[in-house]
């Protein structure tokens, strides 16, 4: 099976922003939320020497993503096509779900009810919803699948100014992504309490990598507060959904 | 259904209708077929791509507009351009931002309150035209030409400098551009080795280099895509990097070498590291022999500068400066030296760095090869004369351009002397500014200066995209097309990847704007000048491209740019300057002439006061100067400023990160109020702040007075005495933090060569001066 | 009847433009006063002199210290973020292009509110009941609320908060007896 993943690599990034103006430009991300963010770390001492850094973040499309698990849409059974051989599978997902065949992360924007469970779920904050619009729904990075099918790169690796960002599929093997997760020099933003497979890797001085996971990496299972919708949250996302229909 | 019982009017009110010829259907008319650009698709996908130029910065990347249903949806690198390719950075992404920023100016406009209060009533174009040169002439025939001054920055602005130029003032380029940021730099190197070296852009191939030395450059913090893309190939590729800032910036984090140096201090490491790799035989004694004059005169001048001597002034250790020195030995010649882009630090002394640089590339043979500084490639295009009306205007008696500074002409006039003369009618009455696509309040040390000569001004016109501070202190406000919504002169790009493209429009103007060409032929029409004769810029366009053999049709079929061969190096018998020996000048007899240092001599500017820092100030990558504060993605990406506070201090002084502390300078003025970053990456005697924050605009909604401008406590200044460049980082502040006012430790004790500046009366440090 | 609301439109349209030469005439203000008269509301004399109405209006809808009390395009006030030319843009254009129509001159953003009310008129006029309902319920009488309350709330001069509260009360009719019935 394949599995979409990234590859930043901080020894090039000069965290200009970019590639989260290009995100927010290609899918008219509201400024008050982003599908891709960069923050900075730094100037500060590590073991390693002074580091002054950043972290390019987006979703990482996990291998057991928790916001799938708590989504309370009831399964629905698709048929999924996989892009190289063409090949089809049914299983039933939730609202939303991982691509049995590219390992994107996705929501059904046509399913999702707005109850913002996966929001709450995601220990890398990469969701945000809408509370804004009249019928809200869960937005954040797809890998920009719908570029892909187009032949085009993400968004965000096409203007990364220093090709900090390098995409691929892991199962491939001659993919640059494959080679640099292989040679074992990539970490992931994980922790003894939170490791649910991020395929979103980051490279870079010895140094620079250190703040980042000591800045950034979740220690909290935020899946295991998410309170199940009530009926009733249900109950009025349908209206919200019915009303906002005619 | 029921009935519909309609409102009815009352008879008078329709008979009072009736009366009216009301505009109303005439708004609309039948529609015709769609413009292209399918809108099914999501995101970007399927929209018309339209080649053309960013202007986010002066870089200028290449850049598609992806624009669907007349409405610009996208910005993305423009893939035949081989600087950038697909690549834009944030400013660039977010270009979509200016066009559609309902704070826009949109149509012409006219003061109606005091000047920088912001009541403004809209005027039609003919009226605002008349007005504007009603004024000039009115102010040239009671005060002869040359109380016309002209301020500008940016592609088109050159058009309304030839109706200034045309009127005969000497005062009709005095770009703030070059006098408050890269003049030193270009002087130097245009008189050591006969081009401009640094101006507009850095002819410094990082790409191909073995080691890098950024002097105080933040590559990564100051984004132009294709120095940023040659940088990261260069380290890439394995060169070694040597950083040497009094802050550990961006690069600096990425460097294998890092310098803190004492700010005011860098010649004496660069005279320090002439001496050594002299002394050693570790230059290119081939290359000094044959392409270079005053080698003789430039080792006596170093005799004495030691690493040791030059140690404990720089406040660096003195083998990590041997080491960097070997480092940068061992590439050469291929090893870049930056030579510098912001150059105005502290007024005396700035030329001369940059000429230190020079030579020390120079020294290393780093001149015309792979990784080293190159040539620009000359690129065809046809010129057009339409800039050019006029002719050289007269000199007057004394003159503001030449009579000050030696070098200034080469520039233009110094602001700093316009706006003494406006001020105080010194050498002679400057009484009318035009200014076009600069903020003069936010980019001329000593806004308080600026604002006072405004107010004597008989009129002030600006051209402007946005309601900047200088738009509220105008008279008339002109408002300019973005350069999403026009074209503009061919453009040609001479570096390492050669190519020539030029500006279109991506979408109609929006409201009431107008191009800078439009502009400058109606008021060239208006005051009675035959110029500007071209319909419009697009017949200028096609008449430049004509010489590339090129015409726009043919320019777009090739996705509107056309790569060209690069001719960066030289072979070393090929090697010719365009300096009066042909050679590299090490020592430059022009300055001698003029009763200057012919080579580099340290000139060391006073350290701050006891219980002040000295203020230094950048660039964050997301914003160019002030011009991008009220972009709303910008903004939202990093909307204030913060102060850097060395964390020793910090900790001494009782203050943590987050603290929101007001700033105040040695002449008793105040910041705006702006939060503290505290951290080990700064010296203990400097603090930095970015710069272009803290906007004083009220009608910019979303950057008003957020964070603080550097540009309102930077209020003490020098002029180079080459060029007469007004200095930036000559002011010291100190830190108040509610009502107290808190002395900055001093933790960096100075060595006697280096005098401390000396306060006014009355503003000696709180804790006195004996500590 | 419906001929007649389309005047009344097309008279705040051109009231909602610039002040300058036909909307600073007596005339304009003369049925501009009738019409109030109409609907019951407060009018002064009504001579205003074109400077301080120019000035107003461009304080109030142009550029003003502090931002603009109420920026005339939808965009600003229909999921924008106060933002020019997102989805209140779009929707303007796209019930254009549904009746056929476009901008005869291509500068003001289509959402432009006096370009809106000649929309509404242009629609009364033509009698297209069905596209006018919708046109009013999806989009215009949503952002008019809250920019009328805007020009309001900004201590407006006698003459904007007049027009105002003039184009809410012929919207609030249009409203009642146009859409609440067809839907
Ligand atoms: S990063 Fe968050 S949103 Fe993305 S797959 Fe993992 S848990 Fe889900
Ligand atoms: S892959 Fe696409 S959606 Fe994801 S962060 Fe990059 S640009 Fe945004
Ligand atoms: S675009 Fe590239 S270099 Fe810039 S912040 Fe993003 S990852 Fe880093």
């Amino acid at each position: 099976m394949s599995q979409l993943a990234m590859v930043i690599d901080l020894k090039r990034c000069v965290g200009c922003h970019a590639c989260a103006l290009a995100c927010r430009a290609e899918w008219s991300i509201p400024v008050d939320y982003h599908r891709n963010w960069v923050y900075r770390m730094g100037p500060e001492k590590t073991p390693h020497g002074l580091s002054y850094t950043f972290y390019p973040g987006l979703c990482n499309h996990c291998d057991d993503p928790k916001c799938v698990s708590v989504c309370p849409v009831d399964p629905e059974e698709r048929t999924f096509k996989d892009p190289k051989t063409g090949k089809k599978k049914t299983i039933a997902i939730h609202a939303t779900f991982k691509h049995p065949f590219t390992g994107a992360v996705l929501i059904d924007k046509t399913r999702c009810i707005g109850c913002g469970s996966c929001v709450e779920a995601c220990p890398y904050g990469a969701r945000y919803l809408n509370e804004e619009l009249d019928d809200p729904k869960a937005d954040k990075c797809t890998f920009c699948v719908e570029r892909l099918e187009a032949g085009e790169q993400p968004a965000c690796v096409k203007t990364c100014i220093t090709r900090a960002r390098i995409f691929g599929d892991l199962s491939d093997k001659s993919s640059e992504v494959h080679k640099i997760v292989a040679s074992g020099k990539a970490i992931r933003l994980t922790s003894k309490e939170v490791n649910i497979g991020p395929n979103v890797y980051y490279t870079g001085l010895k140094k620079d990598t250190h703040l980042l996971i000591k800045t950034y990496a979740p220690h909290e299972r935020k899946w295991e507060n998410v309170k199940a919708p009530t009926r009733r949250d249900i109950i009025m996302a349908a209206v919200r959904r019915l009303k906002s229909a005619v | 259904m029921k009935r519909r019982r309609f409102l009815k009017l009352s008879a008078s009110a329709c008979a009072a209708l009736a009366a009216l010829e009301l505009k109303g259907t005439g708004m609309f008319r039948p529609a015709a077929a769609s413009t292209g650009g399918s809108t099914d698709l999501p995101g970007s996908l399927g929209a018309k791509d339209i080649p053309s130029v960013c202007e986010m910065c002066f870089w200028r990347c290449p850049i598609v507009g992806k624009v669907k249903n007349g409405k610009l949806v996208k910005i993305e690198g423009n893939p035949k351009s081989p600087a950038n390719d697909t690549r834009v950075c944030a400013r660039g992404n977010s270009g979509i931002q200016l066009l559609y920023d309902p704070d826009r100016l949109k149509y012409p406009m006219k003061r109606t309150g005091k000047r920088g209060e912001g009541k403004w009533a809209r005027i039609s174009w003919d009226e605002a035209l008349d007005e504007v040169a009603h004024n000039m002439k009115k102010v040239v025939d009671k005060h002869g030409p040359h109380a016309l001054a002209y301020f500008d920055h940016g592609a088109s602005a050159e058009f309304m400098r030839g109706v200034f130029k045309a009127l005969g003032t000497e005062n009709y380029t005095n770009e703030p551009a070059f006098f408050q940021c890269v003049g030193p730099a270009a002087l130097a190197f245009i008189k050591s080795m006969g081009y401009i070296t640094s101006g507009t852009r850095q002819y410094v191939d990082m790409k191909n280099a073995k080691a890098i030395l950024l002097v105080a450059s933040h590559i990564g913090e100051n984004v132009h895509v294709s120095h940023v893309k040659e940088y990261m190939e260069g380290l890439d590729n394995g060169a070694k990097l040597v950083v040497v800032d009094p802050r550990f910036s961006a690069p600096a984090g990425k460097a294998d070498i890092y310098l803190p140096i004492r700010p005011g201090t860098d010649t004496a490491l660069l005279l320090a590291w002439m001496n050594f790799i002299i002394e050693n035989g570790l230059y290119d004694k081939d290359f000094v022999k044959n392409h270079c004059t005053g080698f003789d005169d430039v080792k006596a001048a170093v005799k004495k500068c030691t690493i040791e001597w030059a140690a404990p002034i720089c406040d660096l250790k003195a083998e990590d400066m041997k080491r960097a020195i070997i480092t940068l030995a061992d590439a050469r010649p291929h090893v870049a030296i930056h030579p510098g882009r912001h150059a105005t630090w502290y007024g005396k002394g700035d030329t001369s760095r940059h000429q230190a640089l020079a030579i020390l590339a120079s020294l290393f043979g780093a001149v015309g090869v792979p990784g080293g500084l190159y040539f620009p490639t000359p690129v065809k295009k046809a010129h057009s004369e339409c800039a050019e009306c006029g002719g050289e205007p007269e000199t007057p008696d004394k003159s503001i351009q030449e009579d000050y500074y030696p070098f200034a002409s080469m520039f233009g006039s110094p602001t700093s002397k316009i706006i003494k003369a406006s001020r105080t009618g010194d050498p002679y009455p400057v009484k009318l500014w035009g200014i076009n696509g600069v903020n003069i309040l936010q980019t001329i040390p000593n806004p308080y200066h600026t604002m006072e000569a405004i107010n004597k001004l008989d009129f002030i016109f600006c051209e402007e995209i946005l309601p900047t501070e200088t738009a509220m202190w105008s008279d008339i406000v002109l408002p300019g097309a973005t350069y999403l919504e026009r074209f503009d002169a061919v453009y040609t790009y001479d570096l390492l990847t050669p190519y020539i493209t030029v500006r279109q429009p991506m979408v109609k103007s929006m409201f009431e704007t107008r191009s800078s060409y439009w502009i400058a032929g109606q008021l060239a029409k208006r005051l009675g000048m035959d110029c500007f004769q071209r319909k419009n810029i697009k017949e200028i366009v096609e008449e430049e491209l004509q010489g590339a053999g090129l015409t726009l049709e043919s320019l777009d079929k090739k996705g509107g740019l056309v790569p060209l061969k690069a001719n960066p190096y030289r072979e070393r018998k090929d090697l010719k300057f365009n300096t009066d020996s042909g050679k590299i000048a090490l020592s430059v007899e022009d300055y001698a002439d003029e009763d200057l240092d012919p080579v580099p001599k340290f000139i060391p500017t006073p350290a701050p006061p006891k219980g002040f820092a000295r203020l230094i100030y950048g660039r964050v990558p997301v914003h160019t100067f002030s011009r991008t504060m009220n972009n709303s993605w910008l903004h939202n990406e990093w909307p204030e400023n913060e102060l850097w506070l060395n964390d020793e201090a910090a900790s001494k002084m009782g203050l943590k990160d987050g603290d929101e502390v007001v700033l105040e300078n040695q002449d008793g003025k105040k910041s705006l109020p702006i939060k503290l970053k505290v951290t080990p990456g700064i010296r203990p005697d400097v603090v930095y702040m970015a710069h272009g924050y803290g906007c004083r605009s009220k009608m910019l909604t979303k950057a008003f007075e957020k964070g603080a401008s550097d540009q309102f406590v930077i209020t003490r200044y020098e002029n180079d005495p080459f060029m007469g460049a007004s200095s930036h980082r000559t002011n010291f502040v100190r830190i108040i933090k509610g009502t107290k006012v808190m002395d900055i430790p001093d933790l960096c004790p100075l060595p006697p060569q280096l005098p401390r500046f000396q306060l006014k009366k009355g503003h000696t440090a709180k804790t006195g001066g004996g500590k | 009847m419906t001929s007649q609301l389309s005047s009344v439109f097309k008279l705040l349209a051109d009231g909602f433009s610039y002040p300058g030469g036909e909307n600073l005439s007596p005339e304009f203000f003369k049925a501009v006063k009738e019409l109030a008269r109409d609907c019951g509301l407060q009018t002064g004399t009504m001579d205003y002199g074109s400077q301080e109405l120019q000035e107003e209006y461009t304080r109030l809808f142009i550029n003003a210290p502090g931002g603009v009390a109420a920026p005339p395009y939808a965009s600003v006030y229909v999921a924008g973020q106060g933002l020019l030319m997102q989805e209140g843009h779009a929707q303007a254009q796209e019930f254009y292009s549904r009746a056929g129509l476009q901008l005869a001159d291509g500068q003001e953003p289509a959402d432009f509110l006096p370009l809106e009310l000649a929309f509404t008129a242009v629609l009364l006029e033509r009698g297209d009941l069905v596209l006018l309902s919708e046109f009013l319920e999806k989009h215009l009488w949503r952002w008019f609320q809250v920019f009328e309350r805007r020009v309001e709330a900004s201590g407006p001069h006698p003459y904007y908060s007049l027009l105002v509260r003039l184009t809410l009360f012929y919207l609030n009719k249009l409203k009642e007896e146009v859409f609440d019935e067809t839907t």
